[in-house]
């Protein structure tokens, strides 16, 4: 027995010195470590049928010869190592190469960010809706509480469709702002009533690198009972945050716009210079962002709402200035260039 | 709008701790944005009076000269091209790091070679004025070393105010108005606005007729005698150049100057070159012409109101007057307009002259008739105090009909606090209401509450407008925020969006295609080329240029417009679009809830153009991307080979595509004669679909189908065919045999050429036999299989290889 032990000593570290590869290695190692049908195993039973004597003895002197055949596996394992290195020589490829085989596309920025804010106000309990981009006078300006003669209408540079005019002789124009779904949202849905309307607008204005005949805008609108300026804030405040992902300073100052009563310019701290005053916020530690204000008595009676049952606020914020904001695009143009060399960077 | 604070500082205290910044940022806070100011002292730091010790001539430029200037403590050598500079004279010198109004910075220079160190200032440099055709010449008196700013008494702050923020304010188009809000906002009380006037007197008559109470609620006027036309007084120049005017004589700025003080606008006619000595307030008279101050002759119509003397029209109300009676050095009487006239009225009139100016600024915004009187006394005042020879030689005429709603307002304390969000003290409410001019009533939880007449013109007139003020002035940035407590509720789910988002979704990151933006408009110059009828789009009334004249009806035309963008930087283009067309002769919604006439319907579509270098039928790209598409949609569709191809599509490679038996949208390839015409190299494959028309009958319904249990049993086919049957035709029929047990029917070659007679096309397909009830064997399918062929054999003629 104890000759069995050291001749199976002798025989594995000789085979284990011939193993070349890391296949024979899992052979050996599998040859006398098996626990089923190793080399091992099967001594360490016969030991069991020795007499309890000898026992002692030939476990332990089995105990070394396992210890000192799983040495030798374990240095030979490390020095196959080199075989490693011959591998990577043999497989080797150029990993940095770039490949283009399968690609993606792109979705328009204002598309990613619309979806964004859809999403935000979604989980706020707000509908998205839509409304016509070729408006008629009476949504555009009327029922907004701007009569034609209002000098609204002359910071709103307003493309009119010749040729189609009701019966009032009005032209059609193309919206000027998001709002007029304001209107038709209330006549449609009554109070109460939360909904957003990001959407297409239209001046007729000279393009520059910061106008552009063409942008897009979201309205927002909340009627419900006992609405009031510190809700208006707060919802503000929640959106932008979420927005921007962090936690945003707000600020409130009056602001004119015809269909809210009281109206504000809703300013935020600015996020690049958190306030102290840089050249984006003019030195001045906030971004005017968002007009808003109380839906006016006079907009709820245009939508069918009882102004004295019902109260509401309304925002409108421009989409494609956040846009640019969020990825610094100094050139509005580029948004409806169609130029990929733009639009697949996003 | 130009505010200073000196003036204000006429009217209300404020306190010199308060510096400009806060005062500026005070002001937007409550009453209206301050776009920014300008703080004089600020401005001209580094820059000091100066006395010219000695001039040489520069050795290397003739129109340069060296100057050697005393500034006190130190004697500057400076170069200068001021063709006016003399020994002796005192000047403003800009010291070495200076930086000016205009921007420049001074430092040590060489100038043609000569060092410089420092310069001599003309107005424009110091944004004191416009004029750069000299440096500044200072009194004799000034003192040497002193600062600029202290010399000039240049101790202003000028704060610009949004006009656009003041659109609703015509009180606040003056330094009054201003300093009222001021002193409301500080707690400050607002001084009266004093006029001292010695009672006229009434030896010469003045005729004023007012034809239209509407268009002119108040006309008032006087005449003056033993006017001096000239210069006007230093202070009188500083005030009105401070806020942006530039100073004409004594009359002119006195009137100029009451416009800017009260808000009044007033105009001075030459008494006797005013026929009749007759003033009528009326309509222009059809080809009636004038020629305004401004140089400009202007045609007049019935719609707008002038001011005539007995003869001709002296004055376009309200905008501008005329030249035929403007005062000259030799007038020596004149009269004083201060008038009221209709906003929407002016209004009018500016659009259709494009003419503004600050009068008509004033009034377009609907100004109280009562200044009209403080206006006209203010100025006789001052014309009293300016020349002195000067003497009141008619009654203050008064011509007027006008009637204000000054309220009063009924407003509970309830209201506000609801509104506002926030409980403020009705004692607060009642000193903030009465600090801005408001006669306040106190009434059982409430407040009746009496509109001053300068806000009762059309800006404040509902209780709503009570919360402005009483919050705005309490500070916005005082109330407590707080999230509104609403039930909850599900809101409803837009879905044409969703399945919008859905086919961007899938279309950018299934299919690799990028999204763009064009604009909603087309030139009637693309619409020719690309050959549609331009008559079938809207037309713009106004367009801002050729490319925005009409709206389109089809996203392709723009989309084509990126191809040609786009084709010189890549080698493929994918590119597609969702976004509203205007189609002119269908109804879609409604012009106003009232009346039953509809705007011309708009639908969304969305369309795609695909361009690959060697794609010899990008038809089928574009249809492989429609039905992965519609695939991922789990849409069912039918797809038709078309008859008529789009003008701009290609008639041989068009297909329709049905949905539940109506049409929403095609498939096809770009007209082969329009490559060269637009400038196009490649083939384009296009798609266009009404996402509309395809939401009306979308459900995200969808049930799997079980995974095969038996093995299925594939059988290959290859024949040859007449080239202009149908695949779509030959699979229908295939399956048709058998349907139960065909399961697929898979093309995987086609062609033509050598081998195959011309009108001959051979084809190869699959087709898969499979039951969900048990192994079929070979027996059972080639029953079926000498059916498939005997029906290809007889219906299309088909020569099957063997």
């Amino acid at each position: 027995m104890e000759l069995n032990l050291k001749k199976l000593k002798a025989q594995a570290l000789k085979e284990i010195e011939g193993i070349k590869n890391s296949k024979e290695w899992q052979e050996i190692e599998n040859k006398y470590f098996s626990r089923k049908s190793g080399e091992l195993a099967k001594l360490l039973k016969d030991i069991k049928d020795v007499s309890e004597d000898l026992r002692p003895k030939l476990g332990a002197l089995a105990n070394e010869v396992k210890e000192e055949i799983n040495k030798a596996l374990q240095k030979k394992q490390a020095d196959l190592g080199m075989e490693k290195d011959q591998e990577l020589e043999r497989d080797f490829i150029d990993v940095t190469l770039e490949i283009e085989k399968y690609k993606l596309g792109h979705l328009h920025p204002l598309t990613q960010v619309q979806m964004e804010l859809e999403d935000i106000f979604k989980s706020m309990g707000f509908m998205i809706l839509d409304g016509p981009e070729l408006e008629s006078d009476y949504y555009n300006f009327e029922a907004l509480n701007i009569p034609s003669w209002h000098p609204a209408r002359d910071s709103q540079d307003t493309f009119y469709i010749g040729d189609l005019k009701n019966s009032k002789g009005e032209k059609l124009v193309l919206r000027t702002q998001t709002s007029p779904v304001q209107i038709r949202a209330m006549q449609k849905y009554g109070a109460p009533l939360r909904c957003v309307v990001p959407g297409r607008v239209f001046r007729n204005e000279a393009t520059d690198v910061s106008h552009d005949h063409t942008f897009y805008q979201l309205e927002g609108l909340m009627i419900d009972k006992d609405i009031a300026i510190t809700h208006l804030v707060a919802v503000m405040k929640e959106m932008l945050s979420a927005i921007f992902k962090k936690e945003i300073k707000v600020r409130l100052r009056p602001g004119y716009f015809p269909f809210v009563e009281p109206g504000f310019e809703l300013d935020f701290g600015c996020l690049i210079c958190d306030g102290k005053g840089c050249p984006i916020c003019k030195q001045s530690g906030w971004i005017e962002f968002v007009g808003s204000g109380l839906v006016h008595p006079n907009v709820l009676k245009a939508g069918g709402i009882d102004s004295k049952k019902w109260t509401g606020f309304a925002f409108g914020l421009g989409l494609t200035r956040l846009v640019m904001m969020k990825y610094k695009i100094d050139d509005i143009r580029l948004l409806q260039s169609g130029d990929l060399r733009f639009l697949n960077q996003f | 709008m130009l505010i200073s604070r000196n003036w204000l500082k006429d009217f209300v205290k404020i306190p010199d701790s308060l510096s400009a910044k806060e005062l500026g940022l005070k002001l937007t806070m409550a009453m209206a944005e301050v776009e920014g100011f300008s703080d004089q002292k600020e401005s001209l730091k580094g820059v000091v009076v100066g006395e010219i010790l000695a001039i040489k001539k520069h050795p290397n430029a003739d129109k340069l000269k060296l100057a050697v200037v005393n500034i006190g403590l130190k004697k500057l050598n400076v170069v200068c091209g001021g063709p006016n500079i003399e020994k002796g004279q005192k000047v403003p010198v800009a010291t070495l790091g200076t930086l000016l109004p205009n921007g420049m910075k001074i430092e040590k220079v060489k100038v043609r070679g000569e060092e410089s160190e420092g310069m001599l200032c003309a107005e424009d440099e110091l944004g004191l004025g416009k004029d750069h055709s000299g440096i500044i010449i200072l009194d004799k008196k000034s003192k040497v070393g002193e600062s600029l700013a202290k010399v000039l008494g240049l101790d202003d702050v000028i704060y610009e105010i949004d006009n656009k923020s003041l659109t609703h304010r015509p009180d606040l188009w003056s330094q009054y108005g201003v300093a009222r809000e001021v002193g409301a906002i500080l707690g400050e009380k607002l001084k009266e606005y004093k006029v001292m006037v010695r009672e006229p007197h009434h030896d010469t008559k003045l005729d004023i007729k007012v034809e239209d109470y509407k268009l002119c609620p108040r006309y008032m006027g006087v005449v003056l005698e033993g006017i001096e036309i000239a210069e006007s007084p230093e202070w009188l120049k500083k005030r009105v150049s401070a806020i942006g005017m530039r100073p004409i004589n004594n009359i002119v700025d006195i009137t100029n100057y009451v416009m800017m003080e009260i808000g009044q606008p007033l105009h001075a006619f030459d008494y006797d070159k005013l026929e009749g000595h007759r003033i009528i307030v009326r309509t222009a008279k059809a080809g009636e012409k004038i020629k305004t101050l401004d140089d400009q002759e202007r045609k007049l119509d019935d719609s707008m109101l002038v001011i005539a003397d007995a003869k001709k029209p002296v004055a376009i109300a309200g905008v501008m007057g005329g030249a035929n009676t403007e005062i000259d050095n030799k007038t020596k009487k004149i009269i004083i307009e201060s008038a009221n006239f209709d906003h929407v009225s002016i209004r009018k009139t500016e659009a259709k002259l494009g003419l503004r100016s600050e009068a008509s600024i004033r009034f377009e915004k609907s100004l109280d008739p009562n200044i009209s009187e403080l206006g006209i006394k203010r100025a006789m005042e001052l014309i009293l105090q300016v020349c002195p020879k000067a003497k009141i030689v008619s009654k203050i005429e008064d011509v007027k009909k006008f009637n204000l709603n000054q309220g009063p307002i009924k407003v509970s304390f309830d209201f506000l606090n609801k509104k506002i969000g926030e409980e403020i003290e009705p004692k607060k409410v009642v000193s903030i209401l009465e600090s801005l001019g408001f006669e306040v009533r106190k009434q059982k939880d409430g407040l009746s509450v009496l509109v001053p007449t300068w806000r009762a013109t059309k800006d404040v007139s509902i209780p709503e407008d009570m919360v402005e003020e009483v919050a705005r002035i309490f500070g916005y940035d005082n109330l407590k925020i707080d999230m509104p407590l609403v039930a909850m509720e599900r809101p409803e789910v837009n879905k044409e969006r969703e399945l919008e988002r859905k086919i961007k979704n899938i279309l950018a990151y299934g299919l690799a295609m990028s999204e763009v933006y064009n604009y909603s408009f087309n030139s009637e110059e693309q619409l020719k080329k690309t050959g549609l009828h331009v008559e079938s789009h809207i037309k713009i009334a106004n367009p801002l240029s050729s490319e925005t004249t009409r709206l389109r009806i089809s996203l392709l035309p723009n989309l084509l417009n990126n191809i040609i963008a786009n084709e010189r930087f890549f080698n493929e283009i994918k590119l597609f679009e969702v976004g509203s067309v205007y189609l002119k002769d269908e109804p879609g919604e409604r012009l106003s809830d009232k009346k039953q006439e509809f705007l011309p319907y708009q639908e969304k579509h969305f369309a795609g153009v695909l361009v690959q270098k060697e794609d010899r039928v990008p038809f089928y790209s574009a249809k492989n991307v429609v039905e992965s598409l519609f695939k991922k949609l789990h849409f069912s569709y039918q797809i038709k080979a078309a008859k008529t191809a789009p003008v701009w599509g290609s008639a041989g490679k068009t297909a329709t595509i049905f949905l539940n038996g109506k049409q929403i949208g095609l498939i096809t390839e770009l007209n082969y004669n329009l490559y060269n015409k637009l400038g196009i190299d490649n083939k384009v494959g296009i798609f266009e679909f009404s996402l509309t028309e395809l939401n009306k009958v979308y459900t995200d319904e969808m049930s799997y189908l079980a995974i095969p249990k038996f093995p299925s049993i594939d059988l290959d086919i290859s024949m040859v065919i007449d080239k202009n049957i149908l695949w779509g035709e030959i699979k229908e029929a295939v399956i048709d045999i058998e349907k139960d047990l065909i399961r697929k029917v898979t093309i995987f070659d086609v062609y033509q050429g050598k081998g195959i007679p011309e009108d001959k096309k051979s084809i190869a397909f699959r087709i898969e036999y499979r039951s969900d009830d048990k192994t079929l064997t070979m027996a059972e399918v080639q029953i079926i299989q000498q059916e498939v062929l005997k029906t290809l054999e007889e219906k299309f003629k088909a020569q099957i290889r063997k």
